[in-house]
């Protein structure tokens, strides 16, 4: 093998060698990039599957139904054989409440004791839960949140397996005349907690009542604060798109809505603290409006600007060679032209400030009433998820959790109400081209 | 009209302009001025928002002295030992977003990278939307979430581990973990940012044009190579600007933060390490605004959103240079 060959199939190696490394890292690169991209979805999944799997317990609790039948030789020494109870049970996830009716009969009293009795286990002594005293059928309930907290999931996990029994005792009988264990019936029924919708909190310890005031200060909040940012932003796009030139007026417009949109939610919340609570004296649904109001002129006025301007200017020249002023082109032609991509800023803006919850915290402050007028403190979901978080009961991080779903199901409803009522009817009866966010972007992607 | 025509031509056309346009400029100009008017209410806003921040702020700033506030490390609400001071929660403020940044620019890079230079159409469009998704969470969501169920993560598989490896050698993971901390906070914040971030520097990324890639290709680069030499340093001053947006939002954030920090008050909100407790500007704001007695308290309060308004001005402006330089952001649209 000649010097010249020697060289050329070591330098062949070494490119060889070289090559196969850079593929190493190259696949290595492209798995480091999937990682990235499952470490974003990750979060997202556990996001989404802990807000309905805890929100919908909420919303939607399941009752499981128990039975128990009570006889005589059930009770050690066994008793007389003629006594006989049916006892019906319901355990209610969302109350955790277990409601009783226990019906009886040929005991040797017509009275009896109830008592509710957990497991027993070799040694000790079963834990007594209830002991009422009445005639047949006795019927009441009894609520696991009044037991310690920290025995409530390894007390319901006792119910669940069918450790627990019912008693019941009489007169001659102090140890028990007739007894049955409460067995699941496997059967659970789900129904709809419209109260959690509509009621106002009641107690939190109990889990009693719901987030209705919670859910109408928002709805409140976010459509009047829509009301003041919709037509300025609209607006004020139209002004930077249409009538605005190259001035130093509409570049200080357009850098300074730019620099908006970062403002923290916190430091807009001050300007309806200072400006409308303070002169009127009282935290009120109009300074939150204000505030929200801020955060989302910018967002429909910035989307406004840029779908307007992708409106072809044929468009535009077609009205105004009809001999129609500018103003009736701009609203009835231009706009409704791009009324999807507007409509698209809108729907942007309000899920934006559905979910703000600190500018609320210094404005509308949260109660527990429903809305007193329009001088007083208002609720809004954000704030109650905050409040209901912050306390130390589980039946309130339960509503807190109701309230997240019910917040994400707000917004998640209008994009999705957005999608299939307006913007595709919209596209079947198009007469013009209809920009939408994909077409902002590429014409974003293009300049 | 039996008149003749006008012989100049100027004044046919005046004559022919006042048939058609018969009452219709007053329309046009009334419009024109409440266009005007809508484009000047969003800077009133602005204006509002700097003053009334400012005539709040005014209180605390007289009885503590502007620099000094920012310099102080004491806070102490109790009236007639009122003392405040902002430093505290600037640190924690920049420490919790320094977390962020490090956690999330590296993995929001990472997504358009594969969203826009890796993966297929096919699979990349359907990930960019799902990870938009990430960015309509609200962030309370984000912190009941972190509250009750990230936390708990962190502490049990990162942080413990951690802190009984080296605990005792790197003062940086040196207290117990609780999952209330700086970190978890900074890993909830990187969460949030992701999007914001990854969405942007996509945009920016495909605004790199196809020959600095065709380019590297043909000299025989590997894909990572035209990646790494080629198109980061041609959209470097974009994907900056990406970055400092998404730092923008972190310091912002309230509620989220507010749940997670732990809360610590005063100079013990300067954390030690990683797993100490701290407070942010804002979630000092949002945890006490609602319990401040005093006119003083509140007064510093906002105070802290002065210094606040400030950070993210300064970031924001800066951002803005950097990415206008590359492409224009739809505000909100990313967010």
């Amino acid at each position: 093998m000649s010097r010249a060959e020697e060289r050329k199939k070591i330098i062949q190696e070494a490119v060889i060698r070289s090559q196969t490394r850079r593929k190493v890292v190259d696949r290595v690169i492209t798995g480091m990039t999937i990682a990235c991209v499952a470490a974003a979805l990750i979060p997202l999944g556990s996001i989404i599957f802990e807000v309905f799997e805890s929100g919908a317990s909420a919303i939607v609790p399941t009752v499981t139904e128990f039975s128990a039948s009570l006889e005589g030789p059930n009770v050690s020494p066994p008793a007389q054989k003629s006594a006989i109870g049916i006892g019906t049970f319901q355990y209610d996830d969302n109350h955790h409440t277990l409601s009783y009716e226990i019906q009886f009969s040929g005991l040797s009293s017509s009275e009896a004791t109830v008592e509710i009795l957990g497991p027993s286990s070799f040694g000790t002594e079963p834990r007594v839960f209830l002991t009422v005293t009445g005639g047949s059928p006795a019927v009441g309930s009894l609520d696991f949140d009044k037991l310690r907290v920290q025995n409530r999931a390894a007390a319901e996990d006792d119910l669940f397996e069918g450790l627990w029994h019912v008693n019941m005792n009489s007169n001659d009988f102090p140890d028990g005349e007739i007894s049955g264990q409460i067995l699941p019936i496997g059967r659970s029924s789900n129904y709809f907690n419209s109260e959690f919708l509509t009621q106002p909190q009641g107690s939190i310890v109990e889990g009693v009542g719901g987030i209705g005031p919670a859910i109408q200060g928002t709805m409140l909040v976010v459509g009047y604060a829509s009301l003041i940012a919709v037509p300025v932003g609209v607006l004020g796009g139209i002004y930077l798109s249409e009538y605005a030139g190259t001035g130093r007026f509409p570049y200080i417009v357009r850098f300074m809505n730019n620099v908006m949109t970062g403002l923290p939610s916190i430091v807009v919340g001050i300007v309806g603290y200072i400006v409308l609570v303070l002169t009127i004296g009282s935290f009120n649904v109009t300074a939150g409006a204000l505030a929200l109001s801020i955060i989302m002129i910018p967002i429909v006025l910035g989307v406004t600007e840029e779908t307007l301007k992708l409106v072809p200017n044929s468009v535009r020249e077609a009205g105004h060679s009809l001999g129609i002023p500018k103003w009736r082109v701009t609203l009835s032609i231009t706009l409704t032209s791009a009324k999807s991509g507007v409509l698209t800023g809108i729907v942007l803006g309000i899920s934006r400030i559905a979910g703000e919850t600190a500018p609320l915290i210094m404005t509308i402050l949260g109660t527990s009433l429903f809305f007193q007028g329009f001088l007083g403190p208002v609720d809004g979901l954000p704030l109650r998820i905050w409040r209901l978080a912050s306390q130390p009961y589980e039946s309130s991080h339960e509503f807190a959790w109701g309230g997240a779903l019910v917040l994400i199901l707000m917004i998640l409803s209008m994009s999705v109400a957005l999608r299939y009522l307006v913007l595709e009817r919209k596209v079947r009866f198009a007469k013009f081209a209809i920009p939408d966010m994909t077409q902002i972007r590429e014409a974003l992607r293009r300049r | 009209m039996s008149t003749e025509l006008p012989h100049t031509g100027k004044e046919r056309k005046s004559m022919l302009s006042s048939i058609f346009l018969r009452g219709k400029g007053r329309g046009d100009k009334i419009f024109r001025w409440v266009v005007i008017g809508a484009a000047g209410y969003t800077l009133l806003m602005l204006a509002l928002v700097v003053f009334s921040a400012g005539e709040g702020a005014l209180d605390a700033f007289g009885k503590e002295g502007f620099f000094q506030f920012f310099g102080k490390t004491d806070w102490n609400p109790v009236e007639g030992r009122e003392s405040y001071g902002a430093l505290p929660y600037i640190v924690g403020t920049l420490v919790s977003a320094g977390i962020a940044m490090a956690i999330g620019v590296p993995i929001s890079l990472g997504i358009a990278v594969f969203i826009s230079e890796i993966a297929p159409p096919r699979i990349g469009t359907p990930i960019a939307y799902v990870v938009e998704v990430l960015a309509a969470v609200p962030s309370i969501v984000y912190g009941l979430w972190g509250l009750f169920v990230f936390r708990f993560w962190i502490a049990d598989f990162i942080e413990r581990p951690l802190h009984e490896a080296f605990g005792g050698s790197i003062p940086l993971f040196a207290q117990t973990p609780f999952g209330l901390d700086v970190f978890t906070a900074g890993i909830v914040l990187a969460i949030m940012i992701i999007p914001i971030i990854s969405s942007i520097s996509r945009e920016i990324l495909k605004a790199v044009p196809n020959a600095q890639r065709e380019a590297a290709y043909s000299l025989g680069a590997t894909r990572w190579e035209t990646v790494w030499k080629f198109v980061f340093p041609y959209a470097k001053a974009g994907l900056l600007g990406a970055s400092i947006i998404g730092l923008g939002r972190a310091v912002g954030e309230t509620m989220a933060v507010t749940m997670l920090i732990g809360n610590a008050v005063g100079i013990t909100a300067i954390p030690a390490g990683l797993f100490d407790q701290s407070q942010t500007l804002s979630s000092v704001i949002a945890n006490e605004f609602n319990e401040a007695v005093t006119q003083f308290h509140i007064s510093a309060l906002i105070a802290l959103a002065v210094v606040l308004f400030i950070i993210t001005m300064v970031i924001n402006i800066g951002a803005q240079f950097l990415v206008s330089r590359m492409v224009k952001v739809v505000p909100g649209a990313k967010e």
